[in-house]
């Protein structure tokens, strides 16, 4: 296995669908990042890692 | 020559289709008919298993709350838990491939480690940026990705471990590499704009399609993107052979036919390229490649070059069978510039060689092809069609566009003769010999072009059994096309071909080798209702069915003029699904002896 065989992964299919996701609303930028000692103590992430619904 | 399944099944009176090309020795296995239902089997049950630890195990449940084996936090949920998915086809298809047992352990391992990095990785990155930016991703779209990630990892460990033609050394470049990339890049952000315009619109039905349909509520920007790419590809594909029309150009070329078998229809292919010479203004001679028959071709054959009014020809007999022996002998043979090859079960149009000859006027050419069209009066005919129409019609002239077209199928394609000499011939002992030469002579330098307007009459088998032979033929070639010249894929020149189209060819094959398992997937998670926050499996099976494909078949069919084709499209998209089950046959008729042999 070389390296550049995963260029298509890391270039060509997850870039553009970050960019794309993005551009559409299904990933945002929350204005608060939780800090991590926050999420943990945090009961609604105390179980696991889903968080409000975005869309 | 045209090849099939058991031989015995073709005793109702049709030729034979079983040749030495049908599965090249040491690079495939024989395949029981239950092998991949046994797959199927297996990999329905090792799914259940999993997906009932996910939801019911309380253990689990606390560890993957996302039900699905996702480790990073995301917003929204899934339509399909395709990690899962991924895992179990995994264990499935190690478990039945042919190989002993060490070996499909090993293969097994290296695929589930590979997948976990790549998904580990792109979790962590998620939590980086989450954690540091706020950045939240929606949970279908990282689905989605794992899923992609995961044929392609399939693909990828296929090629490493399956029994693949060794690699070899690639032609040099002889001529300057024109810019594919620019034309790409452009494409691909002008399919994310029209996407996410289209999803942002505040149409009721976009609100419909976003919530409740294809994709499972990714809404009609995720789908709607690879066609749009396609599309923007070939507008600018079509535009550029406007802008660009070949001039007259009418060089003597020579025309040779492998046949083994095909006493019964050798007479009317001859017919056709006498039609066709008819029509060109340069000297036509005709080469037929007598390889191997045991039935009336060589009689027959000579009967009708003796008829023909406007060419010329021949029978050269080539005793060793393989389609590819007799191709090269036929090079050998060969004094003009120019050279195409015809099936011998191929009728090319009355202006197909004129037509594909007069893209030769540019020097940079190298390779021809056109659009093979189905007779019209077999069970899957309707099907080829808008397959042919799809693929040769639509996707090639969208390639041509950024000078990416990968294969140009052997049923008809015109090369330059030297070019198919630089490039080493047509490789014997493999599957795929005219993708293969199309390749290195696309990689050389050369242009291909995939004209729509260069048409001719193909073979579509009549049986379910020649199909089978047929299409698992045609699915192992990306394999052993992509193996052997490997160089293009993992060295670091930068080819188009290498770092983006084959990559795609081969995560595509592996998406088709699990569709059917991704059918079952999907009605198994509807059906065990394990998950209330997933409503919309119904409609990403769905999607999975109908998929981009077939909204790109009807545009595919408009744009060529076969507007009732578009009537052809359940029939179609029940021939996808059949297709799919073949993929997954062909992938487990894959040797999987380590050694790598030789392709000559």
């Amino acid at each position: 296995m070389r390296y550049p065989l995963f260029l298509f992964v890391f270039v060509f299919v997850i870039p553009p669908f970050a960019v794309h996701a993005l551009l559409t609303g299904k990933a945002v930028i929350d204005s608060k990042p939780v800090a991590s000692t926050t999420l943990s103590a945090t009961p609604e992430h105390t179980h696991h890692w889903r968080v409000a619904a975005v869309r | 020559m045209s090849s099939s399944s058991s031989p015995a099944a073709e005793a109702s009176g049709t030729h034979q289709y079983w040749s030495v090309d049908s599965a090249p020795a040491k690079l495939t296995q024989p395949l029981s008919i239950w092998a991949a239902p046994a797959v199927l089997a297996l990999f329905t049950g090792v799914s259940v298993l999993l997906l009932l630890m996910v939801n019911v195990v309380p253990e689990f449940a606390s560890v993957f709350p996302n039900r699905d084996i996702v480790f990073s936090p995301y917003s929204g949920t899934h339509s399909v838990p395709l990690r899962i998915f991924i895992v179990s086809f995994y264990i499935a298809f190690a478990v039945v491939v042919g190989a002993g047992a060490l070996k499909r352990a090993k293969f097994l391992g290296e695929l589930i480690v590979t997948y976990a990095l790549l998904c580990g990785a792109f979790d962590l990155i998620n939590i980086l940026a989450y954690r540091s930016l706020g950045l939240l991703y929606s949970l279908d779209v990282v689905e989605i990705l794992s899923g992609l990630i995961g044929f392609f990892v399939f693909s990828l460990k296929l090629l490493d471990h399956g029994s693949m033609p060794a690699r070899v050394t690639v032609p040099e470049r002889r001529l300057a590499r024109r810019a594919g990339w620019f034309p790409l890049l452009v494409a691909l952000a002008g399919a994310i704009g029209t996407s996410v315009a289209v999803d942002s619109l505040d149409l009721p039905l976009i609100s419909d399609l976003r919530n409740v349909a294809l994709l499972g509520g990714t809404g009609p920007g995720v789908f709607l993107f690879l066609p749009a790419l396609f599309f923007i590809l070939y507008v600018w594909g079509t535009v550029q052979a406007l802008l660009r029309p070949p001039g007259h150009f009418a060089p003597p070329v020579t025309v040779i036919v492998p046949a083994h078998n095909e006493a019964h229809v050798i007479a009317r292919t001859l017919a056709a390229i006498d039609g066709a010479a008819e029509k060109y203004d340069g000297t036509v001679r005709v080469i037929v490649l007598n390889n191997n028959s045991t039935d009336d071709t060589v009689a027959v054959a000579e009967r009708s070059l003796a008829t023909l009014a406007h060419a010329t020809g021949r029978v050269l007999d080539v005793p060793t069978p393989g389609k590819a022996v007799a191709l090269n002998r036929g090079v050998d043979e060969i004094e003009t510039e120019f050279m195409i090859r015809i099936d011998a079960d191929t009728q090319v149009l009355p202006d197909a060689i004129a037509r594909a000859m007069r893209h030769f006027s540019a020097p940079a050419t190298g390779v021809v092809g056109g659009v093979p069209l189905p007779p019209g009066t077999g069970p899957f005919d309707r099907s080829r069609l808008l397959e042919v129409l799809l693929k040769h019609g639509y996707y090639q002239v969208a390639y041509g566009a950024i000078d990416g077209i990968v294969g140009v199928p052997g049923m008809f394609a015109a090369y330059r003769t030297e070019a198919v000499r630089q490039a080493g011939g047509f490789v014997q002992g493999m599957n795929g010999e005219d993708t293969d030469v199309s390749l290195r002579i696309g990689e050389m330098g050369y242009r291909i072009v995939g004209d729509p307007g260069v048409q001719y009459v193909s073979e579509v088998p009549a049986t379910y059994h020649h199909l089978r032979e047929q299409r698992m033929r045609w699915f192992r070639s990306v394999y052993h096309v992509s193996a052997r010249n490997r160089s293009y894929l993992d060295d670091w020149r930068p080819s188009l071909r290498g770092k983006v189209i084959l990559p795609f060819m081969l995560l595509n094959s592996a998406r088709r080798a699990m569709t059917v398992p991704l059918v079952i997937f999907g009605a198994m998670h509807l059906g065990l209702s394990l998950d209330p926050t997933t409503p919309l499996t119904g409609q990403a099976v769905l999607a999975v069915l109908l998929g981009a494909p077939a909204l790109m078949g009807v545009i595919a069919a408009l744009a060529n003029g076969h507007v009732k084709a578009v009537l052809y499209l359940p029939e179609y998209v029940l021939f996808r699904l059949v297709r799919a089950y073949l993929t997954l046959e062909s992938v487990l008729s894959i040797a999987f002896d380590s050694e790598q042999r030789p392709a000559r």
